[in-house]
C-alpha cells in the first residue's frame, strides 16, 4: 500500500501533495439496564488527498478505494488551482520520514471474543443495577477499533500506523422520591483489555455516587474558593488552555498572544502527544510530524501555539506534531494529550485554609457560550473548615477561560493521566480522542452557579 | 443496487429495511490566515437492519460488498434483542421539493465566485472576513421487505462568512437552502453584517435588571432549537415529563414538506412517508417525533422522523423546526422594543436548555433608546431558563426567516433578567 501511494504522490503534477488513506473496523455494543442492545460492527476506510502548488491554494479530493487515489490526485490538482487567492504561505520545510508502527497482536481488539465484551457489558450492568435499588437505569457503551493509517507525501515521507482502541462508558440513573439524579464515567484504553475489566471491577462507585447526589442540595450561585480535581483541572486546561492555543487561526477565540500572562507563576499547561498508552498519542500526526511536548502556558505565561506545517510557517516557529484530520477532513492543529504539570501541595494543603469552598469533580461538560466557559461537575461537595463535606449538585464553574487561570493560586502535587473516553470536536468537526492529565487545583473566588 | 441489497436480505430473514445516501460535496474556504481551500468529497452510506430468528440486527458500511453487508447484520442478529420489526407498507410520496437542477451544476470555479461576491461586499477596514461555500448534491434511496422501493434526490448550497471585529468574538452567518442562494438571501446576509458592523458605542457596563428583549430571527431560532429539543426530551412519550404552558403565542411544527429547505423529504430513512407534526400549540405540548424503534416502544405509529447512519443504532431526527409566524409586524425591531435590548444572534442554550438557572452570553446585542440603536454591549448576559424566556414572549413577527433548517420569526420577550456579567 505505501508503496504504491508513495508513487503516486511522486508523480503528481502538483508542487506538493500527501495522500492519506484509514481503514477502520470494529464493534460498538450497547446495553440499557440488563437488556443487551444490536452489537454494530464498524468497518470503513477511506483517503484524502491534497495538493498545492506556488501560487495556487489547497485543493483538496477524497477516495474510498486506494485504486481511486490517482484520480483523486488529478482531482486534488485541479481544484488547487481554482482555490480563489494565492497568498497564504509556504510549507514549513521538514526532512522525509519513512517508518511503520504495528499494533502488538495482543492488543487488537479482534483477539478479544465478542462473548467476552458482551460478558463485560453485563457484568457491569448486574454490579450497577446490584449496588443499590434505586438504581433504576443504567446505559453502558463498549466501542473497539483498530484503525490502520497510511500517510504519504511528494516530498518522500511514507509512514503507517495501526492504533487499537478500546472505550467503555457507563452511565447510572438513581431515583428515590420522585427526584433523579445520575453519574457518568468512561474509560479509554490502547487495546489493554485487562485495564477494562479493573475498571468494571470498580464500578459500583458509580452507583453509589448516583445516590448519594439524590441527598444533594442545589449549589448556590456566588464566588467562592473552589478546588478542581485532576480530571476537572485537566478538562479546564483543554478546553480553556488549549484552545486559545491552536495556532491555525480559525477558533472563534484565540490564539491568545505569546508573551501574555494568564496565571500564576507556578501554573503550567501543556500538549504532549507522546505518552504511551493514552488516547491522544499517534506515532505520527497526520502531516507526518512526529508529536511532542509542547509546553502552551509556561509559569503563567503564553509560550507556544499548536501548529500544523502551514500555520507553523505563518508563525514563523517548527511545526509541533498536531496535524490531526479524519478519513474525509484535512488536517488541522488539535490537541492531543493536555496536561497540567505537576505542582508542590498536597490535597490537604490545597484544602486547609478554605473555611467554606467548592469541591468540583468528575466534569459532565465544559462549553463556552458568548466567550464565557461553563465547567459543569457531574460530582462536587462542600469545603467546609478544610475538609470536604456534604455533596452539592448543579454547580458549574463559570468565568471567561483564561481569566478562570488567573485565579489559581495552588497547584496540587498529586499528578496524573485521566484515561477517561475524551473526544475533541474542534469547531463542530470530527471528533478526535484526546486525553487530558493534571493534579488538583485550586482557584480563589471563582463563580460557581449559574453556567456561562 | 437497494433492491438488490433487500434481495440477498430475504430469504435468510424474516423483515429487513435498508437506507442508502450518496453525497458529493464541494467546498470552498478562503480568508485572511486561511489558505484557501476548494475540496471535493464524495461518500456513499449503507444501513441495513433485520429481523433475523426473532432477534434484531443491523449493519452499515461505506465501502463493504452487500454480501458482507448481510453477513454483518446476521451476525449481530445473533446476540442482539428479541424484536419484531413492523415495517411500512408502500404509500405515495407527498410533494416536496428536496434539490434543484441549478445547485447540481454548480462547480468549485462557481462557488469560489459565489464567496467572492459575498466577500467583496461585506469586506472592509478594522474587520477580517472569512467566507464558505458548499454545494451537496447526492440521493437517499428506502427499501424494506414488504415492497417499500423510493428514493428521492437532494442538493443542498451554503454560503457563509465569519466575521471578526475588535472588541468582539467573531460574528457567524449563514444561508442554506436546496437552490443556490437567491439574491435576496445574499443581500440579507450583507444586510446583517452591515448591521453588526453599525458604528456605535460600545457599552461595557449593563445593570442588571428586567428589560424588553427582541430577539431577531436568527437569535430566535436558537430558541427555537432549544424548545425543539426540549419537547423532544421531555414530551417523548406518555410516561414522560410535562412541559409547564409556553406563552400561548407560540405554535411550533416540524416539517418535511416545506418547500426547497434543509431538512425536507418526502420519506424518512425508515420508509415511512413524512408529514407535518404539530409539536408545540398555544404555548403547550401537543405532539412529538417518534420512528419506527421508538414509535414501537411507545405502542404509536412512526411519524416519519427516522434516520439512520451506518455505524449507530438508527435515532430520531428533526427535519424542519418552524417557529410559526404570528401577527405583529416587527419589520422594525428597535422601534417595537422602544426601551429596552436587541440581540442579533444568541448561542444555543446547550445541553442545559432543560435548567431553571440558564445564563446565555452574547457579544452580539444592542441598546435601544427611544426606538433607536444607541450601543453595542461588549458583552449581554441573559439570565433565567429557556422556558422562562418562552414563557414571556409578547410578541411573535410576521415574517419567518430560516437559519440552516430552522425558520422563525422575530419576537419581543419582556421582564427578561439582563446584565453585563454571568
Amino acid at each position: 500500500m505505501r508503496e504504491t501511494l508513495l508513487a503516486l504522490a511522486g508523480r503528481s503534477p502538483a508542487g506538493f501533495t500527501d495522500i492519506r488513506y484509514h481503514r477502520r473496523r470494529g464493534i460498538r455494543l450497547e446495553r440499557h439496564g440488563r437488556e443487551a442492545g444490536t452489537p454494530i460492527p464498524t468497518e470503513d476506510s477511506g483517503g484524502l488527498v491534497r495538493c498545492t502548488s506556488p501560487g495556487a491554494g489547497w485543493g483538496i479530493a477524497s477516495f474510498r478505494d486506494p485504486g481511486e487515489a490517482g484520480a483523486a490526485v488529478a482531482l486534488a490538482h485541479e481544484l488547487s488551482l481554482l482555490a480563489p487567492a494565492a497568498a497564504a504561505g509556504q510549507l514549513t520545510e521538514v526532512p522525509a520520514r519513512d517508518g511503520e508502527f504495528p499494533c502488538p497482536a495482543q492488543r487488537d481488539p479482534a483477539q478479544v471474543s465478542m462473548a467476552a465484551k458482551e460478558d463485560l457489558l453485563a457484568l457491569a450492568a448486574a454490579a450497577l443495577h446490584d449496588a443499590d435499588r434505586r438504581i433504576v437505569a443504567s446505559r453502558l457503551v463498549y466501542q473497539d477499533l483498530l484503525e490502520d493509517t497510511w500517510l504519504v507525501t511528494s516530498e518522500g515521507t511514507s509512514l503507517a500506523e495501526s492504533r487499537p482502541r478500546m472505550e467503555l462508558s457507563a452511565l447510572a440513573i438513581a431515583e428515590e422520591e420522585g427526584t433523579r439524579e445520575r453519574a457518568l464515567d468512561s474509560i479509554a484504553v490502547a487495546g489493554a483489555w485487562f485495564d477494562l475489566e479493573e475498571w468494571i471491577g470498580r464500578i459500583g462507585h458509580l452507583a453509589e455516587k448516583a445516590v448519594l447526589l439524590l441527598r444533594a442540595v442545589p449549589v448556590r450561585p456566588g464566588r467562592v474558593p473552589v478546588v478542581l480535581d485532576p480530571l476537572a483541572a485537566g478538562l479546564l486546561a483543554h478546553r480553556c488552555a488549549g484552545h486559545l492555543c491552536h495556532g491555525d487561526r480559525d477558533e472563534d477565540q484565540g490564539p491568545a498572544p505569546v508573551g501574555l500572562r494568564v496565571g500564576p507563576p507556578l501554573l503550567t499547561i501543556g500538549d504532549d502527544g507522546t505518552v504511551p498508552g493514552l488516547h491522544g498519542t499517534m506515532a505520527f500526526d497526520h502531516e507526518g510530524i512526529s508529536p511532542r511536548n509542547t509546553a502552551l502556558i509556561q509559569n503563567g505565561v503564553v509560550v507556544a501555539h499548536l501548529h500544523t506545517r502551514v500555520s507553523a510557517d505563518l508563525a514563523g516557529v517548527a511545526p509541533t506534531g498536531n496535524a490531526r484530520g479524519s478519513p474525509l477532513a484535512a488536517p488541522r492543529a488539535r490537541m492531543t494529550n493536555t496536561y497540567v504539570a505537576r505542582g508542590k501541595d498536597s490535597l490537604d494543603e490545597l484544602l486547609r485554609d478554605i473555611p467554606l469552598g467548592l469541591y468540583l469533580a468528575e466534569p459532565v461538560s465544559v462549553r463556552m457560550s458568548g466567550g464565557e466557559a461553563g465547567l459543569g461537575a457531574g460530582y462536587a461537595r462542600v469545603i467546609r473548615n478544610g475538609a470536604l463535606a456534604e455533596p452539592v449538585r448543579g454547580a458549574v464553574l463559570a468565568g471567561d477561560p483564561l481569566a478562570l487561570f488567573g485565579l489559581v493560586d495552588r497547584v496540587g502535587n498529586d499528578f496524573r493521566w485521566n484515561r477517561d473516553a475524551s473526544r475533541c470536536r474542534r469547531g463542530g468537526g470530527e471528533a478526535v480522542p484526546v486525553s487530558t492529565g493534571a493534579p488538583h487545583l485550586r482557584l480563589v473566588e471563582a463563580h460557581v452557579g449559574e453556567p456561562a | 443496487m437497494i433492491r438488490r441489497l433487500l434481495d440477498l436480505a430475504g430469504p435468510r430473514t424474516e423483515a429487513a429495511d435498508a437506507v442508502r445516501g450518496e453525497d458529493d460535496t464541494i467546498t470552498v474556504q478562503s480568508g485572511p490566515g486561511v489558505w484557501p481551500v476548494v475540496s471535493r468529497t464524495e461518500c456513499t452510506a449503507w444501513h441495513l437492519r433485520v429481523q433475523a430468528g426473532g432477534r434484531l440486527g443491523m449493519a452499515g458500511s461505506v465501502d463493504a460488498g452487500l454480501e458482507t453487508l448481510v453477513d454483518r447484520a446476521l451476525t449481530g442478529a445473533r446476540s442482539g434483542p428479541p424484536f419484531r420489526l413492523h415495517l411500512p407498507v408502500p404509500s405515495p410520496l407527498p410533494n416536496v421539493r428536496t434539490h434543484s437542477r441549478a445547485a447540481g451544476v454548480l462547480g468549485g470555479r462557481d462557488l469560489a465566485d459565489l464567496a467572492a461576491s459575498l466577500a467583496t461586499r461585506v469586506d472592509g477596514p478594522a474587520r477580517n472576513v472569512a467566507v464558505w461555500a458548499e454545494r451537496t448534491m447526492g440521493r437517499v434511496e428506502v427499501a424494506n421487505s414488504r415492497g417499500v422501493l423510493a428514493g428521492y434526490d437532494r442538493t443542498l448550497v451554503g454560503l457563509g462568512l465569519r466575521l471578526t471585529v475588535p472588541d468582539a468574538l467573531p460574528f457567524h452567518l449563514h444561508t442554506a437552502n436546496v437552490d443556490p442562494p437567491s439574491l435576496e438571501q445574499i443581500e440579507r446576509l450583507v444586510e446583517e453584517t452591515r448591521f453588526a458592523l453599525h458604528p456605535v458605542p460600545v457599552i461595557d457596563d449593563l445593570e442588571t435588571g428586567e428589560y424588553t428583549i427582541g430577539l431577531a430571527p436568527r437569535a430566535a431560532a436558537a430558541l427555537a432549537a432549544g424548545l425543539d429539543r426540549l419537547v423532544a426530551e421531555l414530551s417523548g412519550g406518555p410516561a414522560a415529563t410535562p412541559l409547564p404552558p409556553l406563552s400561548p403565542l407560540l405554535n411550533l411544527t416540524d416539517d418535511p414538506l416545506a418547500d426547497g429547505c434543509c431538512g425536507s423529504r418526502p420519506i424518512d430513512d425508515d420508509g415511512v412517508v413524512t408529514r407535518r407534526v404539530a409539536l408545540v400549540r398555544e404555548g403547550r405540548v401537543v405532539g412529538w417525533r417518534c420512528d419506527l424503534q421508538t414509535g414501537e416502544a411507545l405502542g404509536m405509529p412512526s411519524t416519519g422522523h427516522g434516520a439512520r447512519r451506518p455505524f449507530s443504532p438508527p435515532r430520531v431526527a428533526p427535519s424542519n423546526t418552524v417557529v410559526e409566524a404570528g401577527a405583529s409586524d416587527l419589520t422594525n425591531l428597535p422601534a417595537r422594543i422602544g426601551r429596552g435590548i436587541l440581540v442579533q444572534v444568541l448561542p444555543s442554550p446547550g445541553t442545559r436548555r432543560a435548567a431553571p438557572h440558564l445564563a446565555v452570553s452574547t457579544p452580539w446585542a444592542y441598546r435601544v433608546e427611544r426606538g433607536e440603536v444607541t450601543g453595542r454591549f461588549r458583552r449581554l448576559t441573559l439570565k433565567g431558563g429557556l422556558l422562562e424566556w418562552l414563557g414571556r414572549v409578547q410578541a411573535v413577527g410576521d415574517r419567518l426567516q430560516w437559519s440552516g433548517a430552522i425558520a422563525s420569526p422575530a419576537l419581543v420577550l419582556e421582564g427578561i433578567t439582563a446584565g453585563s456579567r454571568p
